[in-house]
């Protein structure tokens, strides 16, 4: 097992197998924990379906162009008698929600899945869900995870995932696109998707005049409504495959031809507007890397991340960092650059420290808190303490008892207050923040950590530290 | 004909406001709406292909009377 695949499945280590709790949906199979790795059981009715993809290839041309999670049929393993394979898939590190993806993850993760289906129709098979959450970011790219999303054409007239595609894909990606790019976290209020009723009335009135989605969105809307209280069984002819192809390509198009609405958002051009010399901002950098590489991690959160100029700066010296950020503008510009660069290492993520994702769902344990999808070797800070003690009231002894609980090694940057950025915080409000001074910080944060390296960043007011947690 | 119904069924529903029904079924409409766009779809394709024809059928006039008009 990997290093960063143990930091998300450590608290599940050595107990026996365990079906995943989320894991209930699909009568195909399920997923299940042994040894603290995942595996997906196949059920009986999947009996077919696996054979099919299996032998058409369809199963090896979507992962050999890396839209489809690889795996490998292992035995045993599961209790359930109607077991007839199991399957052990690549092990991830941390799994991510849709609405923690900016706009053009989720646009990828949309024609990934309208890919995979018109790949399954020319296989004689379908895509039979849709759903968002089956999408994870694998090596920078959108990839399936669920190996049971596919289903034979024969046993279907049409395609039963188009209107969870609408709501998973469409909906947030046309409010992200018209209304506001903050709308993608909308997806976290309805589980199964953005209810088409409601991003149409969110929508403004001339998207009606798109044809797209005048179609897929309005009319859809306006059908669902129309048809909500069907007692019976709609009949009508079957659809072709090449009439399931056409309706995918015209989704594929619709969802090429939008993009992310250009608005001014508060950490959208943040780097343009800092008060770095040019020497200061290498300098920064050389200092970083140093750290970084004393500190040895595996995976690396970057809380703050906002383009992920630092991450990018450090991509050498960590498996896997995941750059979080609450503006969905600076996010987006960040996946942008790392789809554009090729990184396969670097995992933009939409994400507010002061109020990360909540778990949701049935339970409230279908799609888990961040903070307990997975912890980091090292966490890196930079210029953020300022935004989260003075922004946010909040205290040096939270911040260093989270920070404590989540990391090994903690790389932050104090920025004092006469630095030109704390003016701008305090510019319009009292300064209620007496405690806010570096000596204050330093004697908090020792409680938990112990300073291993201290560097003052040359022409700022600003000292970069890294840290240790020390052990309880 | 599938082009009509779709236009018309999109007019109609554009213009009129439907009352929300106490029992959800969320797939019916999806379904609807596949066998409209199916349709239009397949009429649209078919319009292409008339259109491609026509002009291939000008062009091949066209062609013949220059042609025709260079050999002189």
């Amino acid at each position: 097992m990997t290093a960063a695949a143990r930091l998300t499945v450590e608290a599940r280590r050595a107990e026996p197998p365990e079906r995943e709790f989320s894991s209930f949906r699909d009568p195909s199979g399920f997923l299940f924990w042994r040894d603290g790795e995942i595996y997906r059981a196949v059920l009986e009715p999947y009996q077919r379906q696996l054979a099919a993809a299996t032998a058409t290839g369809l199963y090896a041309t979507c992962i050999a162009d890396k839209l489809l999670l690889p795996f490998e049929a292992v035995d045993g393993g599961s209790d359930a008698g109607a077991t007839i394979a199991v399957l052990k898939p690549r092990q991830l590190s941390l799994i991510t929600y849709p609405y923690e993806w900016c706009f053009d993850q989720l646009k990828d993760a949309a024609i990934a899945t309208l890919g995979l289906h018109l790949r399954a129709l020319e296989h004689q098979m379908i895509l039979k869900d849709a759903s968002a959450y089956n999408i994870q970011f694998v090596d920078g790219r959108p990839c399936l995870i669920d190996h049971l999303s596919f289903d034979l054409l024969s046993e279907h007239g049409m395609w039963p995932a188009y209107g969870q595609f609408c709501r998973h894909f469409l909906a947030p990606l046309a409010l992200m696109s018209y209304v506001d790019l903050g709308l993608g976290r909308l997806a976290q209020l309805y589980i199964d998707g953005i209810p088409l009723e409601l991003a149409a009335s969110l929508l403004p009135w001339r998207t009606r005049l798109s044809p797209g989605l005048s179609m897929h969105l309005h009319l859809h809307a306006r059908l669902l409504a129309k048809h909500a209280g069907a007692r019976h069984k709609i009949t009508g002819r079957r659809l072709s495959s090449n009439a399931l192809a056409g309706i995918a390509k015209s989704l594929l198009a619709l969802v090429r031809s939008l993009s992310p609405k250009n608005q001014t958002t508060e950490w959208g051009a943040y780097y343009a507007d800092t008060n770095y010399s040019d020497e200061a901002l290498a300098a920064k950098q050389r200092i970083v890397r140093e750290m970084v590489a004393l500190a040895k991690p595996v995976t690396i959160w970057d809380v703050g991340a906002n383009n992920g100029a630092f991450a990018r700066a450090v991509a050498d010296l960590a498996r896997e960092i995941v750059c979080m950020d609450v503006d969905p503008q600076a996010v987006n510009a960040n996946y942008l650059a790392c789809r554009n660069d090729g990184a396969t290492n670097i995992l933009p993520l939409i994400a507010d420290c002061t109020n990360p994702s909540p778990a949701i769902g049935f339970a409230n344990k279908e799609r888990l808190a961040l903070d307990d999808r997975g912890s980091p070797d090292l966490i890196m800070a930079l210029a953020l303490i300022h935004h989260l003690a003075i922004s946010h009231n909040l205290p040096f002894a939270h911040l260093a008892r989270h920070f404590a609980g989540r990391c090994e090694h903690l790389l932050i940057e104090f920025v004092a207050k006469s630095d030109s950025q704390v003016h701008r915080l305090l510019a319009n409000r009292k300064d209620i923040f007496r405690d806010y001074s570096e000596e204050r910080f330093r004697e908090v944060f020792s409680d938990y950590f112990s300073i291993v390296l201290e560097r003052s960043i040359p022409e700022t007011r600003r000292t970069l530290y890294l840290m240790r947690r020390r052990t309880p | 004909m599938a082009l009509r119904a779709l236009l018309g069924t999109m007019a109609a529903l554009l213009m009129a406001t439907s009352p929300a029904e106490a029992y959800l079924d969320p797939g019916t409409g999806s379904f609807v709406l596949q066998m409209l766009l199916a349709g239009a779809l397949a009429v649209g394709a078919s319009i292409k292909l008339f259109w491609h024809r026509i002009k291939e059928l000008w062009r091949t006039v066209l062609g013949h009377e220059k042609s025709a008009r260079d050999t002189r």
